[in-house]
């Protein structure tokens, strides 16, 4: 038998009468992750119209950081949908700002903004751009747990993966919404998600991928999108 | 016929064998142009002016190094950018600023151009070391570099007032297919950190704050955030 043909009675054995109708459910129904929010405020005070808000990672000098990725995501939701928020880009923000958003140099909280606002120039391109809001994002996804085992394997009369393993995520992430008007801090947004990633070899690797970093990205910024406006989605 | 069908495969499996020799090869050497924005400091310039000194290799200098561990040759050009950075940095902090090659104002130097008054000071500005660590070395998830620059304060007769070395740190996540592209990013935000350090810093350091005396200015150094 060639290997070709050896693959092919292979895929049908896993897929059975049904074809792939299992494996399509196994894969929709892994994708899972719980997600949690919450939220403290501060002041009532929302966006108004022409104003835009910033969203700047927190970056450190140890060895976790807050993803580019995950603050993308964030923009993208933010930006989009019935009633999008106008974002000036972190990049630009910190070369109008420099050098006092660097990592070194940012502030570390809404009492030093009274202060990095006396510098000359800070104010008039603070109001230059409308920003009213900046929302500092810490956190990061860690995997909490891993196991199982799989090998993968190829010979001239066929190849394929064997197996099943497994990693166990937690994404924790933290919004603070400082107000550049009232030089203060408007509140907090927390979002935590956890899901377990499942990796069957079935012959062909399949992955079933709970993205908790992802749920956590949609949950926050479902929230701050209602935190910022005052109007849902 | 049969014969020909061997040769045929025979001749497929080396020219695929020396294909996926070659990109193992040549993913071991990595090259990397640093370029990025340069911003323009927000600060309020100092109404001094100075003679900024740098030595010739400044603004060519190359990085090369062989990682072990199978990490590859690296060869990274830093040069350019961070003179541009530093060009557009100290014509922010200063007042005035004129590239100069030596020091001293006196009426036979070349460097000072004819009718231009005599700068307050100069500034000798020289990298000292550029060094990085990939995340294979480090066993973090990103990369990482640092930069550390020697500014070197002196008088109008050229007599040292000061030495400050400086370092500056900055770090990217790498993704497995982009390690030229995070080491860029963690290069460009290793100067930009030397470059917030010295437009933040130097002007409060003492003996930077007794020269600005001397030449009759008035500073007041607000504590650093």
């Amino acid at each position: 038998m060639s290997w070709k043909a050896g693959l092919r009675v292979a895929a049908r054995r896993v897929t059975g009468a049904f074809g792939l109708v299992p494996v399509v459910l196994l894969l929709l129904l892994g994708g899972c992750a719980t997600t949690r929010v919450e939220q403290s405020r501060q002041t009532n005070a929302v966006l108004g119209t022409g104003e835009a808000m910033v969203i700047l990672g927190r970056a450190t000098y140890n060895d976790r950081e807050t993803e580019e990725s995950f603050t993308d995501c964030l923009a993208d939701i933010l930006s989009q949908g019935s009633n999008p928020i106008r974002l000036v880009s972190e990049d630009q923000f910190k070369d109008d700002l420099y050098p006092w958003f660097e990592a070194r140099t940012a502030p570390t909280n809404a009492n030093d903004l009274g202060r990095l606002f006396a510098e000359a120039g800070v104010q008039a391109q603070i109001d230059q751009s409308s920003i009213r809001y900046l929302a500092w994002i810490e956190g990061d996804t860690v995997t909490v747990d891993k196991g199982g085992s799989m090998s993968c394997a190829v010979s001239t009369f066929g190849g394929g993966c064997f197996g099943m393993s497994y990693w166990e995520q937690d994404a924790s992430y933290e919004a603070s919404i400082w107000d550049l008007k009232n030089l203060s801090a408007s509140g907090q947004i927390s979002a935590d998600s956890n899901g377990t990633s499942y990796l069957a070899g079935l012959v062909l690797p399949i992955p079933i991928l709970a993205r908790p970093g992802n749920a956590a990205c949609k949950g926050l910024a479902a929230q701050l999108r209602v935190f910022i406006t005052g109007v849902d989605d | 016929m049969k014969r020909f069908k061997i040769n045929r495969v025979k001749w497929s499996l080396r020219a695929f064998s020396v294909t996926v020799l070659c990109a193992l090869l040549a993913s071991c050497t990595h090259t990397l142009t640093v370029s990025g924005r340069i911003p323009t400091p927000l600060i309020e310039p100092l109404p001094v002016s100075i003679g900024l000194i740098r030595p010739p290799e400044f603004s060519t200098h190359i990085h090369r190094e062989k990682l072990p561990r199978g990490g590859g040759d690296w060869t990274i050009e830093l040069g350019a950018l961070q003179n541009a950075f530093f060009e557009n940095l100290f014509d922010t902090v200063f007042q005035g600023v004129q590239p100069v090659d030596t020091l001293g104002c006196r009426a036979e130097d070349k460097s000072i151009a004819v009718g231009v008054r005599c700068p307050d000071g100069f500034v000798r500005l020289s990298l000292l070391e550029y060094a990085f660590l990939p995340p294979e070395l480090s066993g973090l998830k990103f990369f990482s570099a640092s930069t550390k620059y020697q500014l070197e304060l002196m008088n109008a007769d050229g007599a040292v007032l000061d030495t400050w070395v400086v370092v500056g740190y900055g770090k990217n996540e790498g993704g497995g297919f982009q390690p030229t592209d995070a080491l860029n990013a963690a290069s460009v935000e290793a100067i930009r950190d030397a470059g917030a350090r010295v437009a933040l810093e130097w002007p409060k350091r003492r003996n930077v704050q007794t020269w600005l005396d001397s030449v009759g200015v008035k500073n007041d150094p607000k504590p650093i955030m």
